[in-house]
């Protein structure tokens, strides 16, 4: 019994833990709805948009960084830019008639801390 | 040469920071902290990925003693693969510290390492710490590992369970000497907050946010 007291507020932190930790995931849920429309307003307009393969993507503070960078850059030639942690693909929507180069881009995730692994171009269809 | 000594060890060792000690380019990061030794406040501001600059407030809470620091620290070494990345630092204070109507300077230098997937996690840091006319010398180490539970997509919130083991072999507490904390991680977009609980029984809060 007094083990018991005395490891009372032990006892109770680690349930708030595993309650919270495993009750979590009912909370992760990215945003796909954001990404969608944006992708469907990329589609209409025909825009050109990239497929970048990043390796050390880990963390959403590098995938933070990586958004916050491209946008500050290259606020005129990006319409919507999303990541996809499970794959390591950043992929950017570019504004219509707009480009970003190879060097460009290389240069902004290098300086993000982030390495270039496969840069992936293509058009949406309207 | 007894204080030449410890300044090359205090370059060869670190202070205990477990959030990224260098942020993104051009990017703020408050951090706070608190716990049984401490109550701690950082802000740096990263101008490359390669090093940060900040100011520190720190409150040691057994000594009532208040230090106020500048903070440089420095990415070393970054390694990126397709699902991990790891990334040794050097992390360097120097200030002021007062108690007791005094007031002397102080200083902590050292290196942390860490390992992370998005499943896993690891990280080390060892720092020596430098008071200057009480002539206190202090060394710490801290080591970190933790698990994600499931997996977050960006812009989620991801979980982290840790286990935290401290080291303080200068610490007059002997009980304080060894601490082992099971804590919880989570973040989401630009926060990060931390709690635990140690085996003595002393809470731990930090939070982290980043923009």
């Amino acid at each position: 019994m007094k083990y018991a007291m005395r490891n009372c507020p032990l006892n109770i932190l680690v349930l708030l833990l595993s309650v919270l930790a495993f009750s979590a995931p009912s909370l992760a849920e990215g945003p796909a709805v954001r990404a969608d429309s944006l992708a469907d307003q990329t589609a209409k307009s025909g825009a050109d948009t990239l497929s970048i393969e990043v390796s050390g993507l880990v963390c959403e503070f590098c995938a933070r960084g990586l958004e916050k960078s491209f946008k500050k850059n290259k606020k005129e030639q990006v319409l919507n830019i999303s990541v996809d942690m499970d794959s390591s693909v950043v992929s950017i929507d570019l504004t219509a008639g707009a480009e970003i180069s190879d060097k460009d881009i290389r240069k902004i995730i290098n300086d993000n801390g982030l390495s270039v692994v496969k840069i992936d171009r293509g058009k949406s269809s309207k | 040469m007894n204080k030449v000594f410890l300044l090359v060890a205090m370059l060869l060792f670190p202070s205990l920071l477990h959030a990224r000690p260098v942020s993104y380019p051009d990017g703020w990061t408050l951090m706070t902290r608190n716990n049984w030794e401490k109550h701690r406040a950082h802000l740096h501001y990263s101008p490359t990925k390669n090093y940060s600059v900040g100011v520190v407030y720190e409150h040691f809470r057994e000594d009532d003693e208040d230090e106020i620091s500048l903070q440089l620290n420095r990415l070393l070494l970054r390694k990126n693969r397709k699902g991990s990345q790891r990334n040794l630092y050097l992390k360097s204070q120097a200030g002021a510290s007062g108690w007791g109507g005094k007031l002397e300077p102080s200083g902590q230098i050292g290196f942390s390492g860490d390992w992370e997937s998005r499943k896993y996690y690891s990280s080390y840091s060892i720092a020596g710490r430098y008071e200057g006319f009480s002539d206190q010398t202090s060394m710490h180490q801290m080591m970190r590992l933790g698990v994600a539970p499931y997996v977050g997509d960006y812009g989620s919130l991801h979980t982290w369970i840790m286990l935290q083991a401290e080291h303080h072999p200068h610490e007059e507490d002997e009980s304080r000497e060894f601490i082992l904390s099971p804590m919880l991680r989570m973040f989401k977009s630009e926060y990060l907050m931390e709690i635990g609980y140690s085996f003595e029984r002393d809470f731990m809060f930090n939070f982290v946010v980043r923009y």
